[in-house]
């Protein structure tokens, strides 16, 4: 297929999936986010001072740059999509799905994914100069899924890292930085890859130490106004990651961290021994990906962080493609095991309000078998942490030949 | 170019059939309940006391009329009553019936009174009614509305055979389609099938 026709299928597919599924997390998220326009500039205050007359009582849990960004956004979108938008954003009676223009509020709120989604595509064509890479992000079906079904803003963050990433190959100074510390101000989540960026090229300390400074410049410039608000301070602690990562332990030591130094190290090592291994990064990403799954109880949208980089061994390594595959096949098997009826039927609400009835995986197992989703989640991700061994022997033996 | 030709006249098909499973298949066979008469408004709780009844009259607007539910609140899961809940026709006959324990309800959470379906239930008024025959301190109470002394309640009702389900569904797509802004759908069926176009041309 040439290039256009894969953009067109691949539009035609996005445009036919992002109307009709949904995730409350857009909702939530873009409740919050329609405040900047009424000028309130201190959502954190904001919500602490009227948490009782809200119609949503959640806190924000997002970093003032994300609340800024999609802010924007929907001040500019408010003025060009349908009236009833902010009814539906600010209803969450018994009837806060029941709006039948719901599809067309999708459309315009997952807009800017669409763009990012597309940007992403053209980058990694950049980074790896393979046209199928180009056509399989497009034409994947898990990132669809990640991107458009689950309906959250990561796909910002990923499209700076991995644009940070690009620039970072091509022996940029400061910018790959800069970007990551923009993602990072967007989404906590790629402080995890900031040492692997740090340490990408040759050891120099003065470099390190500049970089680490152009990353933290924008998060401590985006927090700086909010730093004296306890308010902030509470919100910003309510979010899932820092406790996700540090909640799987074994004899009292967090299996995460551990991990995480652990290939941290191999990237070091394999760094100095053998700076020409070819995606020596992508495989320790790969690696992280695996430990991550393995050992936090991970939101779905996550995954989206590694996938880019995953996706490339489906090219350059054909011997563990099939491994990859297996890998999501399960991933997709533990989301459906997730006690969350959004995560299943949940997504159907914008073609009938009924599929709320209807009985999630999840439910279904707990009323008609003995053994509990739970149960079968934590073998999945025994089976994950199978696979990060075996792949981590696999690279190890290839490295020494 | 034959290859080309036939991926896009099988995404074609694809694309028909995605729409179909998603808006018809899917819906027919995947929704078994459907909510039907509801009455949602609260603006009070009423105490459930012993020896009174809080009788609930409802007409029933589909077939298959399968579950009857009450709001009901029960702080810190102190009660631990017994409870019946009768679903009664018009005649004052009881059809179904259902005790449960105050400790199994909520702070607030619905109790899902649900019973094989009334095939022949349309347009049928009924009465559920709620007792206890025990005091206690404890009292779980039940939400209500004031304006008109009615208490929160929703039925729901099996959506029946294959053919029953699909057409409801029909129906129910198409009063969506009715409903939705038709300048915006306009646009977006002129943009899917415009892109459709380029595809096919490209």
């Amino acid at each position: 297929m040439t290039t256009k026709q894969v953009i067109l299928l691949s539009l035609l597919i996005r445009l036919l999936i992002i109307p009709f599924f949904y995730h409350p997390d857009i909702k939530s998220q873009y409740f919050h986010f329609q405040f900047l326009s009424q000028d309130v500039n201190n959502i954190y205050q904001y919500i602490s001072d009227n948490k009782y007359n809200l119609p949503n009582r959640d806190t924000f849990n997002y970093l003032p740059l994300t609340y800024f960004t999609f802010g924007s956004y929907f001040s500019f979108v408010k003025h060009i999509s349908l009236p009833d938008l902010s009814n539906w954003l600010n209803d969450w009676g018994n009837f806060k799905n029941s709006y039948p223009n719901l599809p067309y509020f999708l459309l315009s709120l997952k807009f800017p994914y669409l763009i990012a989604d597309y940007l992403l595509a053209l980058i990694l064509l950049k980074l790896y100069r393979r046209p199928e890479i180009f056509s399989l992000w497009l034409l994947n079906p898990i990132s669809i899924y990640l991107i458009y079904i689950l309906g959250n803003f990561d796909v910002i963050p990923v499209l700076l890292t991995l644009s940070s990433y690009y620039f970072l190959t091509k022996n940029k100074n400061i910018l790959p930085f800069f970007l990551l510390g923009i993602a990072i101000s967007l989404k906590l989540y790629p402080l995890i890859f900031l040492p692997f960026f740090l340490f990408y090229n040759p050891i120099n300390i003065k470099k390190i130490i500049l970089n680490t400074l152009a990353t933290i410049f924008p998060l401590l410039i985006s927090l700086l106004p909010f730093i004296y608000y306890s308010s902030f301070w509470s919100s910003f602690f309510g979010s899932g990651l820092t406790q996700k990562i540090l909640e799987f332990k074994i004899v009292g030591i967090p299996i995460f961290p551990v991990g995480y130094l652990t290939i941290l190290s191999s990237y070091l090592f394999s760094k100095t021994r053998f700076p020409e291994n070819f995606l020596n990064f992508e495989k320790h990403m790969l690696f992280l990906f695996l430990l991550f799954i393995s050992t936090v109880n991970f939101h779905p949208q996550w995954i989206l962080w590694f996938f880019p980089f995953v996706l490339v061994f489906n090219f350059f390594k054909p011997k563990i493609r099939s491994l990859i595959l297996i890998t999501f096949l399960l991933i997709f098997i533990y989301i459906a095991l997730i006690n969350d009826q959004y995560l299943f039927w949940g997504h159907l609400i914008p073609i009938d309000l009924a599929f709320t009835n209807t009985p999630s995986p999840y439910q279904l197992i707990i009323k008609y078998s003995l053994f509990k989703p739970e149960f079968v989640r934590q073998l999945l991700q025994l089976i994950f942490f199978a696979f990060l061994l075996l792949l981590t022997r696999f690279h190890e033996k290839n490295t020494k030949n | 170019m034959k290859k080309i030709l036939k991926i896009k006249i099988l995404f074609i098909i694809f694309e028909i059939l995605f729409i179909f499973i998603l808006f018809i298949l899917l819906p027919t066979v995947a929704i078994t309940s459907r909510t039907g008469t509801q009455n949602l408004e609260s603006d009070d709780l009423s105490p459930v006391l012993s020896n009174n009844t809080y009788i609930q009259t409802f007409t029933s607007s589909q077939n298959n009329l399968e579950s009857v539910s009450f709001l009901l609140k029960n702080p810190a899961n102190l009660n631990r009553q017994s409870f019946t809940l009768e679903l009664l026709d018009n005649n004052k006959n009881t059809i179904q019936k259902l005790d449960f324990n105050g400790f199994g309800v909520g702070d607030p959470s619905w109790i899902i009174f649900k019973f094989p379906p009334i095939q022949k239930s349309k347009n049928e008024t009924y009465k559920i009614q709620l007792f206890t025959n025990e005091s206690t301190d404890n009292h779980i109470s039940i939400y209500t509305n004031s304006k008109d002394n009615s208490y929160v309640f929703q039925t729901t009702h099996s959506t029946g055979s294959f053919y029953e389900s699909f057409k409801t569904n029909l129906d129910l797509q198409s009063q969506k389609y009715i409903s939705q802004n038709q300048l915006v759908s306009v646009l977006y069926l002129l943009l899917i099938f415009s892109i459709n176009i380029a595809f096919l041309l490209s």
